[in-house]
Parts: C-alpha cells; sequence; structure tokens
C-alpha cells in the first residue's frame, strides 16, 4: 500500500523541518525539532530492520556464550533456548536470556579463582573483544540520535 | 510533561502566592536550556523585597535523583565557606509542577560556559575552579556543617554506599543486563581502595555549567544532586576524565589538580575512581529511558541520553577496566 510507512515518515519529516521548525521561538521548543526529525531519521526503515538486528545480535550473544562456556568447564551456565518462532517479541526476550546468561558467567568466572587488580573474568572467558563489538554495533543502530543535530538530510 | 511556558507561569504564581502568604504576580519566567535531570525556571515577582529565584522541577526520576538531599545540603552549606545558593522552599507535593521541586535565590553570575571558545579565557576560569574544588576538598565534614547529614566512618563505607546507591539505579531503570557493566560492578566492589584520606564533601558532577562566575569569581556552586560524602578522588576523577574534557584532556588537569588538593593523585586509586565514575555516568545515563518510556517525562533528548549516551559510558567503563588490567 501506498504511501509506504517509510514514505510517511519521510513526508513528516520534510514538514517539521521546512515549515515548522523555521518558525519555533524558543531555544528550547528547536532543540526538540532537532530530535524529532532525528527520531524520524532513526524510524526510517526500523521495521524491517529491527528483527535482523536483533537475530544477528543474538547470534553474537549465543557464539559469546558458548566461549564463555568452554572455559568455564564444569561451572558453565544454562543456555537459553532459542525461540521457536522468531518474532520481535520472542527475539526481545531471547536477547535478555544471553544477557542474563553471559553475565551469570561472569560472576562464574570470579567465582573459580583469584582475581587481583588487574584481572578480569570476561578477559579470562575470552569474550570481552565480542561483547565491545557488540556494543559498538548498538550504538550504531541507534544513529542517528544523538546530541546534537547534523543538519537537514531529505532523502 | 511538556514544557509550556504559560502554564509555567500559572504555577509559579499560584505557589508564589501560597507560600509567600500574599498576592504574587510573575513578572518574568525563562527556562534555562541547560541541564538534563531537572526543569530549571529562573523566576522574577513584582515583590521588591524578592530576589529571582530559581525553580528546580524534578522530571520523574531523570538521572536517577530526587531533591530532598540536595535541599538539605544547600541548607547546611548556606553561609559557610563553600558557596551555594540560598536554599527556599523544598516541596514534594506534586499539585504545583506535577513533580517535586526546589527553590533556591539566583545568585549574581553567570553559569553559561560561552568562554569555552576563547582558550586563554577558558584556562584561567579552568584555575579558579579547580582552586574552589581544592577549597571544598579542604573542609571536613564537620567543619562545614554536615554531621547531620550522617557522616560515614572512613572512605570503604563511603565508596560502599556510592556502588550501592548507583547499582540500585541500575537495576531500577536498565532493561536488559548489560554484561560488561555488570562486570565493572563486580570489579569495583572487589577493588575498593584502603582508606588513605578523610571523607569530605563530593559534588558529584564537578562542570563547566555548575559554578557561577561574576567578576573572575565563583559565587556559587549548583547542581548537587550527585553529592555525597565520601573519597574526594570520586570528584577528581569525574572532573578529570569527564566534564573537565570541556576544557582540556585529562593529564594537565590532574597537574591542576595535584597543585589545589591535599592528597597525592595517580596509580591504581585514580584509575578506580575513573572507572567508577563512567560506571556512574552510564548508570545515570539509563534512568533516561525509563522516565521516557514510562510517560513521565517526553523530552526526546532522554532518548539520546539513555541511548547513545548510556552505551558510550558503558563502552568507556570496560575500556578503562581493560587498560586497568593491562
Amino acid at each position: 500500500m501506498r504511501p509506504t510507512t517509510d514514505e510517511l515518515i519521510v513526508g513528516i519529516r520534510n514538514v517539521l523541518e521546512d515549515v515548522l521548525m523555521p518558525e519555533l521561538q524558543s531555544d528550547w521548543a528547536q532543540t526538540m525539532g532537532a530530535q524529532m526529525a532525528l527520531m524520524l531519521q532513526h524510524l526510517e526503515g526500523r521495521a524491517e530492520r529491527e528483527p535482523v538486528f536483533l537475530a544477528g545480535e543474538n547470534g553474537k550473544l549465543e557464539g559469546v556464550l558458548a566461549k564463555a562456556n568452554d572455559a568455564l568447564g564444569e561451572d558453565a551456565v544454562a543456555v537459553p533456548e532459542r525461540p521457536a518462532v522468531e518474532t520481535l517479541e520472542a527475539l526481545r526476550d531471547h536477547n535478555e536470556a544471553l544477557r542474563e546468561a553471559i553475565t551469570a558467567a561472569i560472576h562464574a568466572a570470579y567465582e573459580q579463582g583469584d582475581y587481583g587488580f588487574n584481572d578480569l573474568p570476561a578477559d579470562r572467558l575470552g569474550i570481552t573483544d565480542a561483547l565491545m563489538e557488540i556494543n559498538t554495533e548498538q550504538a550504531a543502530f541507534w544513529q542517528p540520535i544523538g546530541f546534537s543535530y547534523p543538519g537537514r538530510q531529505r532523502r | 510533561m511538556p514544557y509550556q511556558p504559560e502554564v509555567r507561569r500559572e504555577d509559579a504564581t499560584a505557589f508564589l502566592s501560597h507560600a509567600l502568604g500574599k498576592p504574587v504576580q510573575v513578572v518574568e519566567l525563562r527556562r534555562l536550556a541547560s541541564g538534563q535531570s531537572r526543569e530549571t525556571l529562573v523566576v522574577k515577582t513584582d515583590q521588591p523585597d524578592e530576589p529571582e529565584l530559581v525553580f528546580r522541577i524534578e522530571q520523574g526520576g531523570v538521572l536517577g535523583t530526587t531533591s530532598e538531599p540536595e535541599f538539605k545540603l544547600l541548607q547546611a552549606l548556606h553561609g559557610g565557606p563553600v558557596p551555594v545558593p540560598r536554599p527556599r522552599w523544598l516541596v514534594e507535593d506534586p499539585q504545583w509542577f506535577g513533580y517535586p521541586f526546589m527553590v533556591t535565590e539566583k545568585v549574581e553570575g553567570d553559569g553559561g560556559f560561552g568562554y569555552l571558545a576563547e582558550p586563554e579565557k577558558a584556562q584561567t576560569i579552568l584555575r579558579t575552579y579547580i582552586q574552589s574544588i581544592g577549597e571544598m576538598h579542604r573542609y571536613s565534614c564537620e567543619e562545614l556543617g554536615l554531621h547531620e547529614l550522617g557522616i560515614p566512618k572512613d572512605t570503604r563505607e563511603s565508596t560502599l554506599q556510592q556502588l550501592d546507591l548507583w547499582t540500585g539505579r541500575y537495576e531500577r531503570y536498565r532493561y536488559g543486563r548489560e554484561p560488561l557493566l555488570e562486570e565493572a560492578i563486580a570489579w569495583l566492589r572487589r577493588n575498593i581502595p584502603e582508606p588513605k584520606r578523610p571523607v569530605r564533601l563530593n559534588h558529584g558532577d564537578l562542570s563547566a555549567g555548575n559554578f557561577l562566575l561574576h567578576e573572575g569569581k565563583i559565587m556559587a556552586h549548583v547542581d548537587w544532586e550527585w553529592s555525597n560524602l565520601g573519597d574526594p578522588m570520586e570528584d577528581v576523577a569525574f572532573f578529570a576524565y569527564i566534564k573537565g574534557r570541556m576544557f582540556g584532556p585529562p593529564e594537565p588537569i590532574l597537574d591542576l589538580l595535584r597543585e589545589v588538593e591535599a592528597f597525592e593523585i595517580g596509580g591504581d586509586e585514580l584509575r578506580y575512581w575513573e572507572i567508577f565514575n563512567y560506571f556512574k555516568a552510564a548508570c545515570a545515563n539509563i534512568a533516561t529511558l525509563k522516565v521516557f518510556n514510562e510517560g513521565r517525562n517526553y523530552g526526546l533528548n532522554m532518548v539520546a541520553i539513555g541511548t547513545g549516551g548510556f552505551l558510550g559510558f558503558t563502552r568507556r567503563t570496560a575500556e578503562a577496566l581493560r587498560t586497568a588490567s593491562m
């Protein structure tokens, strides 16, 4: 059906930027208008992007957990089951369960031995780099929402 | 809750008429655009004997703090050697502005930081500010009249209190778990520095914009909502590694702080407090998402802070932990 969701979002953003924002008087209103434009930019294509992103992140978290469990040996933590059907809600729940399990693995590593000031469980488990990469990809997913407005980027 | 100037003018008029016990007109009201955790309004009335007033209205838990501890601290500090605005009213009743709020008298001075665009001027102001930070940390809690606020017995106890406080906020406001932060929490609990110096007043959010300047003099320190009685290394690391970056890189700022602080700054302790402050900033930032999603504050800046800000400080926490472990 046309216009599509994205076409409507782009239309709303064009009106916001071309018609409404020039009329805004106060600093506060202008800041909110600019951030609203960023939100709309982020929303373009999100419906298609989010399930793919979450499925990809869940795959990476499963890899992190598998690596941590290998290192933990007999103290390995339970691995959450994958959802039978990958709805958005199920993917979100699975993501949360995986994050819980990885946290449990980090605590289990701490229980396994003595740690000094310069010693970290995620490093011993060999999962630090992968967790950092996941953090970076999350930050990229939330673009272009940020603290400054880059100016009009009309599609 | 949206900011609507005319509604706020009516709210302020109603409150001040009630508080002062006579009809009061608000002749000027402006919102300060800075400040994330409070809606801050400067209000001028038609009362010749009333100074301008500053209303700081909570925004449903943004950055995880309430007004009461800040108000009590201002009551204790006002009139002492650490300059603060005079506190007037603490109001928990949401009937006036929709949220609890506090009112202080406006202090003469400028809280803007346009001077950052002028490097030489900025360095002069930086030195003045750092001097005042050193003075703040020099006084004992008893000398500042803070005994009624409950002084921790040593910096180990106070650090544990701060950890509990920020971990509690993380637990209350997070959606999923963040393994990198969870590791940091465990590490911070295991590596609390041994007490080496007395408990001192920490501002908690030392920053350009959080002091008022007039003719080169600091007239007042403001925005005390993250203040605590604890290890002053917290303030040192917070300013050098987080907000002081507005002035320049950490090392020269640490050198200036070394000139004014009565304790040694460096080593594992400094690293500990660097990590602690990144963790604290991440916890503060995640609080904004929940208040936005629950409709308690729908300022869109809440989303930016709760996503980009949270992820950024989580990353910095993890990177600093790695540096500490090398």
